[in-house]
């Protein structure tokens, strides 16, 4: 396994020591590949590249786990956004699905019930 | 938009009656409705039952099945008046309307109540895909009216 040179795990090392690692190694092309995905995370984050090289307080392993997150959470914040669907009578979820499950189906549904009264009221 | 439920649905029976009946119990969502004067324009293979009045007040919705629980619209008996087995929906036949329809589940304070439809039909059923793997069924259906209990 490779070490930095304090002798830590490659993918526990700081994101800068990791980079620092793959040149030494000469890794240049993976080490150019890794900086430029990395920057792309760094800016969906909210992050400069400077941020974390200056400060090297997260390795990589910790880099990709807030990464993830964050996708989950954009994911999630889609899929509960509001959608306009007016609702009118009764609406009753079934109590075998999840609430992620009900609310994209719903917002499916209840759209295609408002077609389908409009088509049944005014052809 | 996070929709606001008054309960759960344990499960929809579609069926002759209340002993002859198969209950349905993967339902995502159902809605319904009164509406007033409506025409109903039904698919090609959808026949309204002989006494539906037009215009008249009916009860309209929808309910939505997981792909893999939906065959019972298709092999249930629901006719008690024709011979053999009539199910609610046959591809490519009409439809035939569902002697049975009746919707169990738990209202706000958790007590059970059932909604029977009267002379339901469905007038339309579509599959919706989900994503890559999961779909659900789709059913719009028109009754003459709806009894809580």
């Amino acid at each position: 396994m490779a070490m930095s040179d304090e002798g830590i795990p490659l993918e526990e090392a700081p994101y800068g020591e990791y980079l620092k690692i793959l040149r030494k190694e000469g890794y240049t092309a993976e080490a150019d590949e890794f900086e430029e995905q990395f920057t792309r995370i760094f800016h969906d984050l909210g992050y400069t590249k400077e941020d974390l090289l200056a400060t090297s307080l997260k390795s990589v392993q910790e880099i990709v786990e807030i990464y993830s997150e964050e996708v989950q959470r954009q994911m999630a914040a889609a899929i509960s956004a509001p959608r306009n669907i007016p609702i009118s009578g009764t609406v009753l979820a079934g109590k075998n699905v999840d609430e992620e499950t009900v609310n994209r189906v719903a917002a499916i549904q209840l759209r295609r019930h408002e077609e389908e009264k409009a088509r049944m009221m005014f052809g | 938009m996070t929709l606001v439920y008054t309960g759960r649905i344990d499960h929809l029976a579609i069926g002759l009656n209340a002993g002859q009946n198969v209950e349905i119990t993967n339902i995502v969502l159902m809605n319904w409705e009164d509406i007033h004067d409506i025409r109903p324009r039904l698919t090609a293979n959808t026949k309204p039952p002989v006494d539906y009045q037009q215009p008249h007040s009916w009860v309209i919705g929808s309910v939505s099945v997981l792909s893999d629980n939906h065959t019972a619209f298709y092999s249930t008996d629901v006719d008690g008046a024709t011979g053999g087995v009539q199910p609610a929906l046959t591809p490519g036949a009409d439809s035939t309307k569902i002697d049975y329809f009746v919707v169990t589940y738990r209202d706000s304070d958790n007590n059970v109540k059932t909604t029977t439809f009267d002379t339901a039909i469905i007038s339309r059923g579509v599959k919706e895909l989900l994503n890559y793997d999961d779909s659900v069924w789709i059913y719009n259906f028109l009754a003459f009216f709806a009894t809580d209990a």
